[in-house]
């Protein structure tokens, strides 16, 4: 991993379009500006992760999955 | 729904007459093309959307590339009623539309042991331009959950 040190106001480039800047630092919380083209996705990584995660255990579905959903949606609901 | 779903019945097949292998009828069903890979499934690009019946909210996504590859989606509106996710500019341009009535929405329902358990993802809807066929999942900035249960 590349490490650089950098103060509150500098920023660091990330190919031609990306471009990251520390906002501001205070205690251990540092605020975090990114510059990127729209067709670049940036999303907090936990989110990311437990989103990956999610689409993976729903991968699962077998074929029938659709169809056991169906038949449990037209019974009555307990209430 | 709309022109992207198509209705058959379920477990419809073909038969490839050059190998007289069984595969699931995917091949001429209008395709999705998703924009940005779904996160977990960067090699699947293209999929379709697959319905029992007019009146069944509940589909299947199916990845062309690899047909095992099912997501089951359902429309938020019968079981979220108030769910009304605010999509932006940004996701417009990836789909390559200006019209907001052509988005979709589809939240990826996740099965649990029993359909009691089974849960959608309101975090991370996949957004569906009619028109062009193209689709995101947009991880939204709201406080929303990302396993809501549906039969609540």
């Amino acid at each position: 991993m590349l490490v650089l040190t950098r103060r509150s106001g500098d920023s660091i480039r990330i190919g031609d379009e990306i471009t990251v800047t520390v906002l501001d630092i205070r205690g251990d919380v540092v605020r975090v500006g990114i510059q990127a083209p729209r067709s670049v996705a940036v999303h907090r990584d936990e989110v990311y992760r437990e989103l990956r995660k999610a689409n993976e255990e729903a991968a699962v579905a077998d074929e029938s999955a659709a169809a056991v959903l169906s038949a449990a949606l037209r019974r009555p609901r307990p209430s | 729904m709309s022109v992207l779903v198509a209705t058959r019945p379920r477990g419809g097949t073909v038969t490839d007459s050059t190998t007289d292998r069984t595969t699931p009828a995917i091949g001429d069903l209008p395709t999705i093309e998703f924009r940005a890979p779904i996160p977990g499934f960067p090699e699947h690009r293209e999929f379709v959307l697959v319905s029992s019946s007019d009146d069944d909210p509940v589909y299947t996504l199916v990845s062309v590339r690899q047909p095992v590859l099912r997501f089951v989606v359902v429309p938020p509106a019968p079981f979220f009623p108030d769910y009304a996710p605010e999509i932006g500019e940004q996701v417009l341009e990836q789909l390559a539309t200006t019209d907001p009535a052509d988005l979709l929405v589809l939240l990826i329902v996740t099965m649990g042991d029993t359909p009691a358990g089974a849960t959608a993802n309101l975090l991370a809807p996949l957004v569906v331009s009619q028109s062009t066929r193209r689709a995101v999942q947009v991880i939204l900035t709201e406080d929303l959950p990302i396993r809501a249960p549906l039969l609540h």
